[in-house]
C-alpha cells in the first residue's frame, strides 16, 4: 500500500467524485442506497456461493464424478450474472461516499484482496487451466488447480470480512489513531472541510 | 454412528438459530456504543446528515459549567426516519430538542441517539430497530422494557407463591 495508495491523487480523485450532485442524491436518497446495498450483498451470495461450489469441485471435496468443464458450463453463467450486478452495485455504493471510503482502511484491505483475487483468477486461466483436459474428470485434480481453489475460497472469505467490517468507524482517521492506521487509510490529508 | 449423525445435524441447526439473533443486528450498537454510558443533550440541531446508511444530527449541547460541545448524534436511516415522519425539511437548522442516547465507546463526542423530543413535548424514536441496543423502551416496535419484563416476572413469581400457600 505504498505508492499505489498515494493519498493526494486517490483523495483529490475521491473529492472530485463527491463533488457530483448525483453523489449526494446517492448518499442521501430513501430508496436507491437501500436497494443498491441489498442488491450487493444478494449479488455477492450468488457469485461467491457459486464460486466457493467450483472451488470445492477443484478442491476434491464435492461433485467428484461431475466433470470440471460441465459443472464450470452449467453454473459459471449464474456466478457471471451475480458478478456483473455485484460489481456495478458496489462501484456505485462506493460513489456515493467515495471519500470515507477512500480512508477507511477496511475498504482498502478489500481492494487489496480484491487485487489478489483477480491476479489468482487470472492464473488459474491463463496457467493452471491450459491442460484442463487432463484433469477435468478427476475427482482430485491436480496440485496447482488445488491451490489456486483455495485460495480462491480464503481471499473471497477475506473481502466478504473486509466489505462488513466498513461499516464500523473504530479506524476512522483523527488523532487517536496509531501511526500505523493513519498510514493504513491514508490520513495524511487534511480532512477538514 | 447415527447418534453422531443426529448431533451433527442438531448442531447444523443450532448454528442458524444463534447466528440469526446476531444478525437481525443491521450495525451492531455494541460495537461502537457504550450502553452503560446513556446521556442526555439538549441545545439546538447545527447540522443534520441524511446519509446511508446512518442519518448524523449534530446538536449544540450545553455543559453545566456553561461551556458548549457539539455532539454527533447517530440515528436511523432517511427512509426509516421518513417513516417515522421525520424529512430533511421537518427539522431546521437551529431547532431546539433533548435527545436521549448512548456515548461511544472511544469516548468521542458521538452518540447512538434513541429518543428526540421537540419544544412541542412531541417525541420521536430516532434510532435503529434491532440493533442490539439496550431495550429501554425508546423503541416502540420493541415491546416491553427490561424493566418492565422484571416486573412482569416478579408479580408472576409473587402469584404463584400465593398458590402454593
Amino acid at each position: 500500500m505504498d505508492s499505489r495508495y498515494e493519498p493526494s491523487v486517490l483523495h483529490s480523485f475521491a473529492a472530485w467524485l463527491d463533488s457530483h450532485a448525483w453523489s449526494t442524491a446517492l448518499h442521501e436518497s430513501l430508496w436507491v442506497w437501500p436497494l443498491l446495498e441489498s442488491t450487493h450483498v444478494l449479488t455477492v451470495a450468488l457469485f461467491v456461493g457459486v464460486l466457493v461450489m467450483v472451488d470445492l469441485r477443484l478442491l476434491g471435496f464435492a461433485f467428484k464424478d461431475t466433470p470440471v468443464s460441465i459443472m464450470t458450463g452449467r453454473v459459471l453463467p449464474w456466478s457471471i450474472g451475480g458478478f456483473c450486478l455485484m460489481v456495478v452495485t458496489g462501484l456505485l455504493l462506493f460513489y456515493a461516499n467515495p471519500v470515507a471510503y477512500t480512508h477507511n482502511v477496511w475498504f482498502r484491505l478489500k481492494v487489496v484482496l480484491l487485487v489478489i483475487a483477480a491476479v489468482n483468477a487470472w492464473m488459474f486461466h491463463r496457467r493452471v487451466s491450459r491442460d484442463r483436459e487432463r484433469w477435468d474428470s478427476q475427482p482430485r485434480p491436480p496440485l496447482a488447480v488445488r491451490l489456486v481453489s483455495a485460495t480462491s475460497v480464503s481471499v473471497w472469505a477475506g473481502v466478504i470480512l473486509a466489505g462488513r467490517m466498513i461499516a464500523y468507524n473504530w479506524f476512522e482517521c483523527g488523532p487517536s489513531q496509531s501511526a500505523f492506521i493513519l498510514w493504513a487509510a491514508g490520513c495524511a490529508v487534511d480532512l477538514t472541510p | 454412528m447415527n447418534n453422531m449423525k443426529r448431533a451433527c445435524l442438531a448442531a447444523a441447526c443450532a448454528v442458524p438459530v444463534l447466528v440469526g439473533v446476531k444478525a437481525s443486528a443491521h450495525h451492531a450498537f455494541g460495537a461502537e456504543f457504550d450502553p452503560n454510558r446513556p446521556l442526555i443533550l439538549r441545545g439546538p440541531v447545527v447540522k443534520i446528515e441524511w446519509t446511508n446508511p446512518h442519518a448524523w444530527f449534530h446538536i449544540e449541547h450545553t455543559n453545566d459549567d456553561g461551556t458548549k460541545t457539539v455532539w454527533m448524534v447517530e440515528a436511523g436511516t432517511p427512509n426509516t426516519l421518513l417513516r417515522r415522519g421525520i424529512h430533511r425539511n421537518s427539522v431546521p437548522i437551529g431547532t431546539q430538542v433533548v435527545v436521549d442516547g448512548y456515548q461511544s465507546k472511544d469516548l468521542s463526542k458521538r452518540a447512538n441517539g434513541r429518543n428526540m423530543t421537540f419544544a412541542n413535548g412531541e417525541t420521536m424514536f430516532m434510532g435503529s430497530s434491532g440493533t442490539g441496543a439496550p431495550r429501554d423502551g425508546a423503541d416502540p416496535t420493541e415491546g416491553a422494557t427490561d424493566q418492565e419484563q422484571k416486573n412482569l416476572e416478579a408479580a408472576k413469581e409473587a402469584e404463584s407463591d400465593k398458590e402454593k400457600e
